[in-house]
Protein backbone atom coordinates (compact mmCIF):
# COMPACT_ATOMS: atom_id res chain seq x y z
CA UNK A 1 0.00 0.00 0.00
CA UNK A 2 1.29 3.33 -0.73
CA UNK A 3 1.95 5.65 2.24
CA UNK A 4 -0.31 8.97 3.02
CA UNK A 5 2.18 10.93 0.99
CA UNK A 6 2.61 9.26 -2.03
CA UNK A 7 -1.52 8.82 -2.22
CA UNK A 8 -2.16 12.50 -1.94
CA UNK A 9 0.73 13.50 -4.03
CA UNK A 10 -0.41 11.15 -6.99
CA UNK A 11 -4.15 12.49 -6.31
CA UNK A 12 -2.96 15.60 -6.87
CA UNK A 13 -0.94 14.87 -9.72
CA UNK A 14 -4.22 13.44 -11.24
CA UNK A 15 -5.94 16.80 -10.65
CA UNK A 16 -3.02 17.95 -13.32
CA UNK A 17 -0.83 19.67 -10.55
CA UNK A 18 2.93 19.52 -11.12
CA UNK A 19 4.00 20.80 -7.61
CA UNK A 20 2.38 17.13 -6.59
CA UNK A 21 4.42 15.49 -8.87
CA UNK A 22 7.46 17.06 -8.49
CA UNK A 23 7.89 15.99 -5.05
CA UNK A 24 7.11 12.35 -6.02
CA UNK A 25 10.08 12.54 -7.89
CA UNK A 26 12.36 14.61 -5.45
CA UNK A 27 11.25 11.58 -3.12
CA UNK A 28 12.26 8.82 -5.39
CA UNK A 29 14.80 10.21 -8.46
CA UNK A 30 17.68 8.87 -6.33
CA UNK A 31 15.89 5.06 -6.47
CA UNK A 32 15.56 5.10 -10.11
CA UNK A 33 18.46 6.75 -10.64
CA UNK A 34 20.20 3.82 -9.55
CA UNK A 35 18.37 1.46 -11.40
CA UNK A 36 18.75 3.31 -14.71
CA UNK A 37 22.41 3.48 -13.53
CA UNK A 38 23.18 -0.04 -14.01
CA UNK A 39 21.46 -0.49 -17.55
CA UNK A 40 23.18 2.76 -19.17
CA UNK A 41 26.38 3.54 -16.64
CA UNK A 42 26.86 7.13 -18.47
CA UNK A 43 26.09 10.19 -16.84
CA UNK A 44 23.89 11.81 -19.19
CA UNK A 45 22.01 9.43 -20.36
CA UNK A 46 21.11 8.09 -17.25
CA UNK A 47 19.98 11.60 -16.75
CA UNK A 48 18.15 11.06 -19.94
CA UNK A 49 16.67 7.80 -18.87
CA UNK A 50 15.78 8.99 -15.30
CA UNK A 51 13.41 12.37 -16.81
CA UNK A 52 12.06 9.35 -18.92
CA UNK A 53 10.44 7.57 -16.12
CA UNK A 54 8.83 10.07 -14.68
CA UNK A 55 7.48 11.61 -17.78
CA UNK A 56 5.93 8.48 -18.72
CA UNK A 57 5.15 7.65 -14.95
CA UNK A 58 2.82 10.76 -15.31
CA UNK A 59 0.62 9.45 -18.24
CA UNK A 60 0.67 6.69 -16.53
CA UNK A 61 -0.97 7.49 -13.44
CA UNK A 62 -4.62 6.66 -13.88
CA UNK A 63 -3.34 3.03 -14.17
CA UNK A 64 -1.90 3.29 -10.78
CA UNK A 65 -4.29 1.39 -8.73
CA UNK A 66 -2.49 1.75 -5.07
CA UNK A 67 -2.24 -2.02 -4.40
CA UNK A 68 1.07 -1.66 -4.09
CA UNK A 69 3.97 0.70 -2.74
CA UNK A 70 4.32 3.55 -5.62
CA UNK A 71 7.95 2.76 -5.77
CA UNK A 72 7.36 -0.74 -6.73
CA UNK A 73 5.39 0.56 -9.91
CA UNK A 74 8.02 3.45 -10.67
CA UNK A 75 10.47 0.28 -10.87
CA UNK A 76 8.50 -1.64 -12.82
CA UNK A 77 8.55 1.46 -15.23
CA UNK A 78 12.08 1.93 -14.70
CA UNK A 79 12.91 -1.39 -15.69
CA UNK A 80 10.38 -1.33 -19.10
CA UNK A 81 12.42 1.77 -20.29
CA UNK A 82 15.61 0.64 -19.59
CA UNK A 83 14.70 -2.66 -21.56
CA UNK A 84 13.67 -0.08 -24.61
CA UNK A 85 17.32 1.42 -24.21
CA UNK A 86 19.11 -1.64 -23.79
CA UNK A 87 17.12 -2.73 -27.75
CA UNK A 88 17.55 0.82 -29.10
CA UNK A 89 21.59 -0.06 -27.86
CA UNK A 90 21.46 -3.43 -29.12
CA UNK A 91 20.60 -2.04 -32.91
CA UNK A 92 23.57 0.59 -32.93
CA UNK A 93 26.05 -1.65 -31.35
CA UNK A 94 25.93 -3.72 -34.52
CA UNK A 95 27.94 -1.28 -36.14
CA UNK A 96 30.57 -1.29 -33.27
CA UNK A 97 34.11 -1.60 -34.67
CA UNK A 98 36.83 -4.30 -34.62
CA UNK A 99 38.52 -2.05 -32.50
CA UNK A 100 36.18 -1.21 -29.58
CA UNK A 101 36.18 -5.10 -29.49
CA UNK A 102 39.86 -5.12 -29.06
CA UNK A 103 40.32 -2.52 -26.48
CA UNK A 104 37.28 -4.50 -24.26
CA UNK A 105 39.34 -7.34 -24.70
CA UNK A 106 42.47 -5.21 -23.28
CA UNK A 107 40.35 -4.52 -20.64
CA UNK A 108 39.44 -7.77 -19.60
CA UNK A 109 43.06 -8.39 -19.53
CA UNK A 110 44.21 -5.97 -17.52
CA UNK A 111 41.88 -5.88 -14.87
CA UNK A 112 43.57 -2.74 -13.48
CA UNK A 113 40.80 -1.33 -10.85
CA UNK A 114 37.37 -1.22 -9.88
CA UNK A 115 36.72 1.51 -12.52
CA UNK A 116 37.55 -0.70 -15.12
CA UNK A 117 36.97 -4.05 -13.69
CA UNK A 118 32.88 -2.67 -14.21
CA UNK A 119 33.35 -1.09 -17.09
CA UNK A 120 34.17 -4.29 -18.33
CA UNK A 121 31.23 -5.90 -16.81
CA UNK A 122 28.92 -3.80 -19.20
CA UNK A 123 30.92 -4.22 -21.63
CA UNK A 124 31.15 -7.40 -22.19
CA UNK A 125 26.78 -7.39 -21.30
CA UNK A 126 26.91 -5.48 -24.39
CA UNK A 127 27.54 -7.93 -26.43
CA UNK A 128 24.27 -10.08 -25.45
CA UNK A 129 20.96 -9.62 -26.80
CA UNK A 130 19.22 -7.21 -24.60
CA UNK A 131 16.41 -9.62 -23.03
CA UNK A 132 20.14 -11.50 -22.29
CA UNK A 133 21.33 -8.20 -21.21
CA UNK A 134 17.97 -7.25 -18.83
CA UNK A 135 18.05 -10.33 -17.07
CA UNK A 136 21.72 -10.51 -16.10
CA UNK A 137 21.68 -7.13 -14.84
CA UNK A 138 18.67 -7.54 -12.77
CA UNK A 139 20.17 -10.65 -11.21
CA UNK A 140 23.94 -9.84 -10.59
CA UNK A 141 24.12 -6.03 -10.93
CA UNK A 142 20.59 -5.12 -9.11
CA UNK A 143 20.87 -8.26 -7.11
CA UNK A 144 16.96 -8.88 -7.69
CA UNK A 145 15.43 -12.61 -6.55
CA UNK A 146 14.34 -14.65 -9.23
CA UNK A 147 10.72 -13.46 -7.45
CA UNK A 148 11.68 -9.50 -7.81
CA UNK A 149 13.14 -9.95 -11.23
CA UNK A 150 9.70 -11.62 -12.55
CA UNK A 151 7.77 -8.67 -10.98
CA UNK A 152 9.95 -6.13 -12.43
CA UNK A 153 10.16 -7.51 -15.99
CA UNK A 154 6.53 -8.92 -15.92
CA UNK A 155 7.61 -11.97 -16.72
CA UNK A 156 7.06 -15.62 -14.98
CA UNK A 157 9.06 -17.02 -12.26
CA UNK A 158 10.05 -19.67 -14.64
CA UNK A 159 10.59 -17.54 -17.63
CA UNK A 160 12.68 -15.83 -15.89
CA UNK A 161 14.86 -18.85 -14.29
CA UNK A 162 14.64 -20.10 -18.29
CA UNK A 163 16.14 -16.83 -19.52
CA UNK A 164 18.68 -16.42 -16.67
CA UNK A 165 19.61 -20.17 -17.51
CA UNK A 166 19.93 -19.35 -21.31
CA UNK A 167 21.88 -16.03 -20.86
CA UNK A 168 24.28 -17.09 -18.44
CA UNK A 169 25.09 -19.93 -21.31
CA UNK A 170 25.84 -16.71 -23.59
CA UNK A 171 27.43 -14.76 -21.86
CA UNK A 172 30.38 -17.85 -20.42
CA UNK A 173 30.73 -18.57 -24.56
CA UNK A 174 31.22 -14.28 -25.33
CA UNK A 175 33.53 -14.77 -21.72
CA UNK A 176 35.85 -17.00 -23.45
CA UNK A 177 35.59 -15.53 -26.55
CA UNK A 178 37.17 -12.64 -25.37
CA UNK A 179 39.45 -14.24 -23.52
CA UNK A 180 41.14 -15.43 -27.08
CA UNK A 181 40.86 -12.07 -28.55
CA UNK A 182 42.85 -10.94 -25.51
CA UNK A 183 44.99 -13.41 -25.92
CA UNK A 184 45.33 -12.73 -29.63
CA UNK A 185 45.75 -9.42 -29.12
CA UNK A 186 48.74 -9.76 -26.79
CA UNK A 187 50.25 -11.47 -29.18
CA UNK A 188 50.11 -9.26 -31.67
CA UNK A 189 50.37 -5.54 -31.95
CA UNK A 190 49.02 -3.68 -28.97
CA UNK A 191 45.69 -1.64 -29.93
CA UNK A 192 45.28 1.91 -28.41
CA UNK A 193 43.09 1.22 -25.87
CA UNK A 194 45.55 -1.46 -24.20
CA UNK A 195 48.43 1.59 -24.54
CA UNK A 196 46.04 3.98 -22.98
CA UNK A 197 45.67 1.69 -20.32
CA UNK A 198 49.24 0.58 -19.55
CA UNK A 199 50.13 4.96 -19.41
CA UNK A 200 47.65 4.74 -16.44
CA UNK A 201 49.36 1.69 -14.91
CA UNK A 202 53.01 3.58 -15.15
CA UNK A 203 51.67 7.05 -13.64
CA UNK B 1 39.76 -18.04 -11.00
CA UNK B 2 37.78 -18.46 -14.81
CA UNK B 3 36.29 -16.34 -16.63
CA UNK B 4 32.68 -16.40 -15.26
CA UNK B 5 34.18 -16.17 -11.87
CA UNK B 6 35.86 -13.10 -12.87
CA UNK B 7 32.71 -11.90 -14.04
CA UNK B 8 31.02 -12.94 -11.12
CA UNK B 9 33.49 -11.20 -8.93
CA UNK B 10 33.41 -8.30 -11.06
CA UNK B 11 29.65 -7.75 -11.43
CA UNK B 12 29.78 -7.54 -7.58
CA UNK B 13 31.37 -4.38 -7.05
CA UNK B 14 29.11 -3.08 -10.37
CA UNK B 15 26.30 -3.59 -8.12
CA UNK B 16 27.79 -1.41 -5.36
CA UNK B 17 28.64 1.67 -7.71
CA UNK B 18 26.56 4.39 -6.82
CA UNK B 19 25.43 6.39 -9.77
CA UNK B 20 26.41 10.05 -9.30
CA UNK B 21 23.73 12.56 -7.82
CA UNK B 22 20.68 13.53 -10.35
CA UNK B 23 17.87 15.65 -10.06
CA UNK B 24 15.60 16.06 -12.69
CA UNK B 25 12.75 17.66 -11.12
CA UNK B 26 13.48 20.64 -13.26
CA UNK B 27 13.47 18.67 -16.32
CA UNK B 28 10.23 16.87 -15.38
CA UNK B 29 8.54 19.70 -14.60
CA UNK B 30 9.75 21.82 -18.13
CA UNK B 31 9.00 18.64 -19.73
CA UNK B 32 5.23 18.16 -18.35
CA UNK B 33 4.86 21.93 -19.13
CA UNK B 34 5.71 21.60 -22.70
CA UNK B 35 3.55 18.95 -23.26
CA UNK B 36 0.86 20.67 -21.36
CA UNK B 37 -1.00 22.57 -24.02
CA UNK B 38 -1.95 19.29 -26.43
CA UNK B 39 -1.80 17.11 -23.73
CA UNK B 40 -4.30 17.29 -20.44
CA UNK B 41 -3.45 16.38 -17.16
CA UNK B 42 -3.24 12.06 -16.46
CA UNK B 43 -6.54 12.22 -14.63
CA UNK B 44 -8.65 13.54 -17.75
CA UNK B 45 -6.32 12.06 -20.20
CA UNK B 46 -7.98 8.68 -20.44
CA UNK B 47 -9.39 8.24 -23.79
CA UNK B 48 -13.19 8.92 -23.88
CA UNK B 49 -15.34 5.96 -23.70
CA UNK B 50 -16.77 4.71 -27.25
CA UNK B 51 -19.76 5.82 -28.07
CA UNK B 52 -22.07 2.79 -28.25
CA UNK B 53 -26.00 4.63 -29.54
CA UNK B 54 -25.16 4.89 -32.82
CA UNK B 55 -24.33 1.45 -32.69
CA UNK B 56 -27.02 -0.46 -30.76
CA UNK B 57 -29.40 1.86 -33.10
CA UNK B 58 -27.99 0.23 -36.15
CA UNK B 59 -27.96 -3.35 -34.73
CA UNK B 60 -31.70 -3.12 -33.70
CA UNK B 61 -32.27 -2.15 -37.21
CA UNK B 62 -30.41 -4.85 -38.66
CA UNK B 63 -32.48 -7.30 -36.04
CA UNK B 64 -35.48 -6.08 -37.00
CA UNK B 65 -34.52 -6.40 -40.94
CA UNK B 66 -33.45 -9.81 -40.05
CA UNK B 67 -36.37 -11.04 -38.63
CA UNK B 68 -38.27 -9.63 -41.39
CA UNK B 69 -36.66 -11.54 -43.76
CA UNK B 70 -36.93 -14.90 -41.91
CA UNK B 71 -40.81 -14.65 -41.34
CA UNK B 72 -41.45 -14.20 -45.61
CA UNK B 73 -38.61 -16.72 -46.49
CA UNK B 74 -39.37 -20.03 -44.48
CA UNK B 75 -43.13 -20.56 -45.49
CA UNK B 76 -40.90 -20.29 -49.11
CA UNK B 77 -38.42 -22.35 -47.82
CA UNK B 78 -40.81 -24.80 -46.54
CA UNK B 79 -42.50 -25.33 -49.92
CA UNK B 80 -38.85 -25.66 -51.50
CA UNK B 81 -37.94 -28.32 -49.32
CA UNK B 82 -40.29 -30.91 -50.95
CA UNK B 83 -40.21 -30.17 -54.73
CA UNK B 84 -42.44 -33.48 -55.32
CA UNK B 85 -45.09 -33.28 -52.28
CA UNK B 86 -47.65 -31.68 -54.75
CA UNK B 87 -47.38 -34.84 -57.42
CA UNK B 88 -47.34 -37.30 -54.90
CA UNK B 89 -50.28 -35.64 -53.17
CA UNK B 90 -51.92 -36.32 -56.67
CA UNK B 91 -50.88 -39.74 -56.75
CA UNK B 92 -52.42 -40.63 -53.47
CA UNK B 93 -55.77 -39.48 -54.45
CA UNK B 94 -55.91 -40.98 -57.76
CA UNK B 95 -54.87 -44.30 -55.75
CA UNK B 96 -57.61 -43.98 -53.29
Amino acid sequence: MPDSSDRYDVEQSLRGDHDAFERIVGRYQADVAGRMWRFCRDHGVCEGLVQEVFVEAYYSLPSYRGQAPLLHWLRRIATRVGYRWLREQYRHRREQNEAEVVRAAAHQESQVDTVERVDWVHTMLARLKPRDRLVLTLLYLEECSVEEAADRTGWSISMVKVQAHRARKRLKRVLQENETKAAAANGTKRSAGDFLISERLSQ
Amino acid sequence: MNCWERFEAAARQASRESPPPIDVRGAVRRGLADAQPSVRPPGRSRPAPPRLAPWAAMSSVSAAAAALVATVALPIWNGLTDPLAGLVDVLTMVMQ
